[in-house]
Parts: structure tokens; C-alpha cells; sequence
């Protein structure tokens, strides 16, 4: 079985660079899935020029048309492939192949830089796609409690597989020491649908008013203006940037008391939000796309709307309630036992083995 | 000294809360949902706040006790184009003319005109399946079924919803609106509703499933019945018991006739204070539901109880049940039904795991936490 996974990004459009995005670990995650199921497994993305590429013993095919129309791009896979993977679904209405799933992240058009005109295009792309494939899988319900309103007749079609978190390799610190100053984590890119403004108001309240708190960015430098914007506020005393390759995140996660995702828009089921959970810290997360998937409010964490006053009630109570961090810590764990990678791989395999193996092509 | 004075000539404020239903319109019959007992919880709390409360609904203009000193007053409305009701809503705004605050107990009564402070209530997206587009037209009235609804959401100073996936329908539908939600799920009383002296898990035969829900399709009740069929009939020592009212005597006397045929199949209903005991006697509870759905007060009584909840991922459930970690989340289908209790018939352990988890997790949605943030919410747009 020969399968091509369309991914717009998985490398850089120049081929030369791993891209490290929730979206592409999410790709490296299924490739490495159906290479163990025994498919052969070519994936296709956008690009500046034709290229080839062996990364990690995949081939990845670079379409350099992606330069004059995105679409164009998916059509030469389509032409190239028998089976495909839709690896998101597309901005523009575009020809799937029957037969094939397509994978949605979920809602990205939930922001107010989207003009209702966009939204209302947005939102029927999704119902084409819906149409056209056999299976879309959401990473979160919300998605498909959204689809449910405008289609109601096409999401049966819709599956959900929430993200998963490796929990062997977030885990939470052996044991805390009491610490004279408590950390609070932000552990997202720097986006405003990420809510990095709502974090920087956030700590910029809280310095004057508490001694013994830190503030911790893991941020990423894909676009260093916005790093450079950031320098004077990384420069306050109890104030700390990183910037950290994957392998380095456990160690910033089990430094944090607090963690605080605060995204306003185009949110799924968070990797930074499970892997925080997997670590056992207290979170603090908006009720936001699939975040609410992955919280409780008063269980597993504290759900909040994406606004700096409900935040900053949550993380201060936070900061005096040790008890609460403590048992809101325990259960994140505990919960994120639940988001296994393996569990994740299951459902997965299933879906793949049921369309792809059956059908015609 | 001044404000001592202030204290004893201080008058109870007073809030008018408008519904469509509370009673039936001939006023005679409580109509007893869930969407009823929230409205009794929030009286309680309003009450216990020093508020004075009213409240309006549809009816020929007859007054009658909700309950100690709370009034519910009538006006004769028939009419609700576009699944509002305009004509309820001015008349509410004209004749509760002593009411300091509104409450607006659903969402579209706030259409067009709303008290200058007010807030209103979402139970849940409720126009999800495909036949709601009958009540609004079709095509033809969507866009004027979303535009008084969009004017019904802007109106009140805040919209309390009980689930995320409305609010998180509204930012992807009208992201200029969300600020105006919060979110405070429907609420469990745990001196009630939990596991103690329960039937032991899967322990005990018979083993017994239980549907609490009212007897119609959006709540899955035809997948119930087939499941019902199948399971009884493969597994010996299994009860189904369906347990919930109809909206017409006539499918209440057909699912009692259908029970008779069928062994180990039974259907009844009782009073909600007769709930908690017959949740200690079952070991998994039904929540299929397909469409319109809220943060199920049923799925939460169930899961306070120790009941191993099987539930569909629609609406609020999501909020309510992780996938495999406090329950079952699956498209509810007849099939899936059958294959999710087996799955739990054949792993004790598991199954255990579940409700175990289920009762905690209930804890985080106790009536007491209910009504602090209600507290809250009051405090900020009632002063």
C-alpha cells in the first residue's frame, strides 16, 4: 500500500528545515504510524522549486507550482498519487479524491481579523470537504459541534481523535522543593490568537503586586521582529525568555508551578496544554476550541475566558492556594493518561486500515 | 451612621426573570425538565442573595406561586416567527415595570429590546438537526433567524452558557460577540446525587443500564430501544430500565407495551427526588443524545452516582466526559452502543476506572461551585 500524505509545511519551502509546529508533529506522528502499519509512505508539500528530499527515512516531494496557486500544489498531488491523505483542509475550494480522509485542527476562524465574508467561504470549504472524503478526523468536538450547526446531515462523517502527549517523557519533577519563588509558564508561540499579549499584561500586573513570582516565556524565533519587540519586557528582573528545542521543553515544564495557556482563537487540543498536564503542573487554559476537551474547570485546571481580568483572578488564587495547585496538578496528570500516544495510534490505525484498504484505488 | 440608615430603609432589589414555559400555558401542569430545575436552583440562590424575584412566561394572563413569595405572571403570546418572541419580550419589558434587573432564562427572548441591566442564559445549541431548519423556513429564513439572533446575544450586558460549544460556536460565528459569554456548566447536588451504599460496578447481577432521559429522538431514544433488544437478548442477568417522560401519552403508553413484550425491558418514571436512589442501583447510564444538548444535568447525576457513563460527544457532553478516562464518548449509533457496553461488560477493572473517575470528576461541578460563580456574575452586572 502506497499513500501520499499532503503536509503544506512539513519542511521549510526551500526543503533545507525541519519545521517544528504542533501541525508537523502531528504529521511526524502519523507517518511514523503508517510506516509501521507496513504502507509506504510518500508526502508531498509546498515549495519554492521541484525537490526531493529523504528526511528520517521519508521521501518528501516538494512542489515548487505552490509558488503560483497553493492549490495548484494539492492538484499535482492528486495527479501523482492514487491514495491521498489530506494532512488539513484547505483554505480554497479544491477537488479531494474519494475515498481519502482529511484531517481538521479545529476551528481557525474563530478570530476577528476574519472578515464574515471570509468565514461564511471558510466555513463552506469545510462542508465541501466533508462531502467530497470519506472521513474527516478533528482533533477536538468542538469542530464537529460547530460542523454539526451548518451540516448536520454530513458529520456523521467526522471522527475525533484528541492529540496526544508522550507521558513517559512529560512527567512531573521527582519531588518539588519548596521554593521561595513560584514560576508561571507560557509555553506557546508568539501569537496574538495565542493570547502572548494577554501573558505579557498578565505578568506586567503582576510584578508590582507580587515579590516571589517568575515569569518564564518558551517562545519560538520564527519571526524575530516579534522577538525584538519582546526584548524589553524579556529584560525585567523575574522575567526569563527561552527559546528551546523540543527535547529541552520537559525540563521548563517541570521547573513551572503555573502554566498559562492563553489562546483566543484557532486552538485544538493543545499539545503545549497536554504536555503541561502530562508534567503535573497547575494550568490555567481559555475556554477555547478544543481546550475545554482537555480541562475541567476545578478538576484539572482552571478554565477561563480568553480576557487579562479572569485570567489574573485564576492565577492569583493560584499563587496563595498551594493545596489547589497541588490536587489541580495530581488530576492534570492523571487526566493526561487519557491523551496517550498509543491511544492515539490505535484509533488512528483503524481509520487508516477501514478507508484506505478498502474502497477503489 | 449614614450608611446604617441606608441599611434598614434599604428596598430588596428586584429581578424579573421571562421564559417561554416554566408551567404550560393553561398554567395547570409544571413542566419539569431540566431547563425547570435550573430555574428553581437560580430562584433559591436570588433569594438567598436578598433579591425580590418574578417570573413571566406565556399563558392567558394568569398569576400562581412558583413557590414561597416567588410569583410567575402570564401573558398571552401564541406567535414565535423565527424561533423568537417579540411580542413576549416587549410585553415584559412594558408590564414589569417595577423590576430593577432582567434575566432572560433563553437566549432568543432577548430579541429585540432587553432591560438596560440584564443578563441571559444559553442551555446549549439546540438548532443542530436537520429539521430545525422546518421551524426557521429553510434558507429563506436563516438569515433572519441568525440576525435576531445576533441581536438577542448583543442585547444583555452578559450570556451565561452552560457549555463551551456554544460559546465556542459564537466565536466562529460572530467573534465580535464572545466577550460578552461566561461559562458556568449545570451544576450536581452532591448531597443527593453520589455513590455511597451503591451497587457495587458490574458486581452484582443483574447488571442494570439505565436511560434517564425524556423519551424523544434527539435524545436518542430509537438506538436505546434497539440496544435494549439486542442486549437483553444476548446477555442473560441484563436489565435495561428506561426512565423518563414522554411528551404525549400516546409514546409513553407504546414504550409501556413495547416494555411488556420484551423481558428484563422495563419503562417507567419518577419524581427527580426518587433519582438518586435508582442510580445507586444501576451500573451504566445512557446518554446517546444525537442533537440539542447542554451540559446534561442526567449525565451528571448519573456520574455523581458511580454509573459508568456511555454518552455521545454532542454539545456540552464533551465537557462533561473525557473518551476512556471518566466514561465513554461515541457517536451514538445502535452499534456503538452495544460494542461500548460489551467493551465494559468484559473489563470490570476498567469499568470501575470509570466511574471511579466520574465521581470525582463530578465533585468539580457541585452545586455549591454553581452557585459561587452565579454569586460572581450577579455581583458584577447587578451593581
Amino acid at each position: 500500500m502506497k499513500i501520499g500524505f499532503f503536509v503544506p509545511n512539513l519542511l521549510s519551502w526551500s526543503g533545507d528545515q525541519i519545521v517544528i509546529g504542533g501541525l508537523e508533529r502531528y504529521a511526524w506522528a502519523l507517518i511514523e504510524l503508517m510506516k509501521d502499519i507496513g504502507w509506504e509512505v510518500e508526502v508531498h508539500q509546498n515549495a519554492n522549486y521541484d525537490w526531493q528530499q529523504e528526511v528520517n527515512g521519508v521521501t518528501i516531494l516538494g512542489h515548487g507550482v505552490a509558488r503560483f496557486s497553493l492549490e495548484a500544489s494539492v492538484e499535482q498531488v492528486n495527479s501523482l498519487c492514487d491514495r491521498v491523505l489530506y494532512g488539513s483542509i484547505l483554505q480554497k475550494p479544491m477537488y479531494y479524491k474519494e475515498n481519502s480522509i482529511v484531517i481538521s485542527h479545529g476551528v481557525w476562524w474563530d478570530g476577528k481579523e476574519v472578515s464574515s465574508e471570509q468565514r461564511a467561504k471558510i466555513v463552506k470549504n469545510c462542508g465541501d470537504a466533508l462531502k467530497q472524503t470519506s472521513l474527516m478526523i478533528s482533533c477536538d468536538y468542538n469542530f464537529l459541534n460547530v460542523m454539526r450547526t451548518v451540516f448536520p446531515d454530513l458529520t456523521d462523517k467526522i471522527r475525533v481523535i484528541p492529540n496526544f502527549v508522550d507521558t513517559e517523557e512529560f512527567k512531573p519533577a521527582p519531588k518539588k522543593k519548596s521554593k521561595q519563588t513560584l514560576k508561571i509558564l507560557y509555553p506557546r508561540r508568539l501569537d496574538y490568537c495565542r493570547g502572548t499579549d494577554l501573558f505579557i499584561q498578565l505578568a506586567n500586573n503582576l510584578l508590582g503586586k507580587e515579590n516571589k513570582v517568575e515569569f518564564l516565556m518558551a517562545i519560538d524565533h520564527n519571526r524575530p521582529q516579534y522577538n525584538q519587540e519582546l526584548e524589553p519586557f524579556l529584560r525585567q528582573d523575574r522575567v526569563k525568555g527561552f527559546n528551546l528545542q523540543f527535547e529541552e521543553m520537559q525540563n521548563i515544564y517541570r521547573q513551572a508551578d503555573i502554566v498559562v495557556i492563553p489562546s483566543r482563537y484557532s486552538e485544538g487540543t493543545s499539545f503545549s496544554c497536554l504536555e503541561a498536564m502530562a508534567s503535573g503542573n497547575a494550568i490555567i487554559a481559555t475556554d477555547v476550541g478544543g481546550l475545554t476537551n482537555l480541562i475541567i474547570n476545578g478538576y484539572n485546571g482552571i478554565l477561563v475566558p480568553p480576557r487579562v481580568k479572569a485570567i489574573e483572578t485564576a492565577v492569583n488564587f493560584l499563587i496563595h492556594d498551594s493545596q489547589s495547585r497541588q490536587r489541580l496538578g495530581k488530576n492534570a496528570r492523571k487526566t493526561a493518561m487519557a491523551f496517550t500516544l498509543d491511544r492515539w495510534r490505535k484509533q488512528w490505525a483503524g481509520y487508516l486500515k477501514a478507508v484506505y484498504l478498502s474502497g477503489d484505488g | 451612621m449614614v450608611s446604617k440608615i441606608k441599611e434598614v430603609i434599604k428596598i430588596k432589589k428586584k429581578i424579573g426573570i421571562l421564559t417561554s414555559n416554566f408551567f404550560d400555558p393553561a398554567g395547570q401542569r409544571l413542566i419539569y425538565g431540566g431547563a425547570e430545575r435550573y430555574g428553581i436552583e437560580l430562584t433559591k440562590l436570588l433569594l438567598d442573595l436578598g433579591y425580590e424575584v418574578e417570573w413571566w412566561q406565556v399563558g392567558s394572563g394568569w398569576i400562581r406561586d412558583l413557590m414561597n413569595n416567588v410569583k410567575i405572571k402570564s401573558i398571552p403570546v401564541t406567535e414565535s416567527p423565527y424561533e423568537t418572541m417579540p411580542t413576549l419580550n416587549q410585553a415584559f419589558l412594558e408590564r414589569a415595570v417595577d423590576i430593577d434587573y432582567a434575566i432572560y432564562f433563553v437566549t432568543f427572548l432577548a430579541y429585540p429590546q432587553v432591560k438596560e441591566k440584564s443578563i441571559s442564559i444559553s442551555h446549549g445549541i439546540y438548532w443542530d438537526y436537520p429539521s430545525f431548519d422546518n421551524l426557521i423556513d429553510g434558507d429563506n429564513g436563516r438569515q433572519e433567524w441568525l440576525r435576531r439572533l445576533k441581536i438577542a446575544l448583543s442585547g444583555p450586558d452578559r450570556v451565561i452558557s452552560v457549555d463551551t460549544s456554544t460559546i465556542e460556536w459564537v466565536r466562529a460565528t460572530w467573534p465580535g460577540l464572545s466577550h460578552k459569554f461566561e461559562y458556568i456548566p449545570n451544576f450536581v447536588d452532591l448531597a443527593k446525587f453520589n455513590p455511597e451504599g451503591r451497587k457495587p460496578i458490574l458486581e452484582q447481577k443483574p447488571i442494570r443500564v439505565i436511560f434517564p432521559r425524556r423519551i424523544t429522538t434527539v435524545r436518542g431514544i430509537n438506538e436505546v430501544v434497539r440496544t435494549a433488544e439486542i442486549m437483553t437478548k444476548e446477555v442473560k442477568n441484563l436489565e435495561f430500565h428506561i426512565v423518563g417522560r414522554g411528551h404525549h401519552d400516546q409514546v409513553e403508553k407504546e414504550l409501556m407495551k413495547w416494555a411488556s413484550e420484551h423481558e428484563r425491558i422495563y419503562y417507567y418514571w419518577q419524581p427527580p427526588e426518587m433519582m438518586p436512589e435508582i442510580y445507586r442501583e444501576m451500573d451504566i447510564a445512557l446518554i446517546p443524545t444525537k442533537a440539542a444538548e447542554g451540559t446534561s444535568l442526567s449525565c451528571l447525576e448519573a456520574m455523581a452516582s458511580g454509573c459508568v457513563v456511555i454518552s455521545s460527544y454532542v454539545g456540552g457532553l464533551s465537557d462533561l466526559v473525557f473518551n476512556d478516562y471518566n466514561g465513554l464518548l461515541i457517536k451514538p449509533t445502535t452499534q456503538n452502543l452495544v460494542q461500548a457496553i460489551y467493551s465494559l461488560l468484559e473489563d470490570t477493572d476498567r469499568a470501575k476506572r470509570l466511574s471511579k473517575n466520574g465521581v470525582e470528576v463530578a465533585r468539580a461541578f457541585s452545586l455549591d461551585c454553581w452557585r459561587e460563580s452565579w454569586k460572581t456574575v450577579l455581583q458584577e452586572v447587578f451593581n
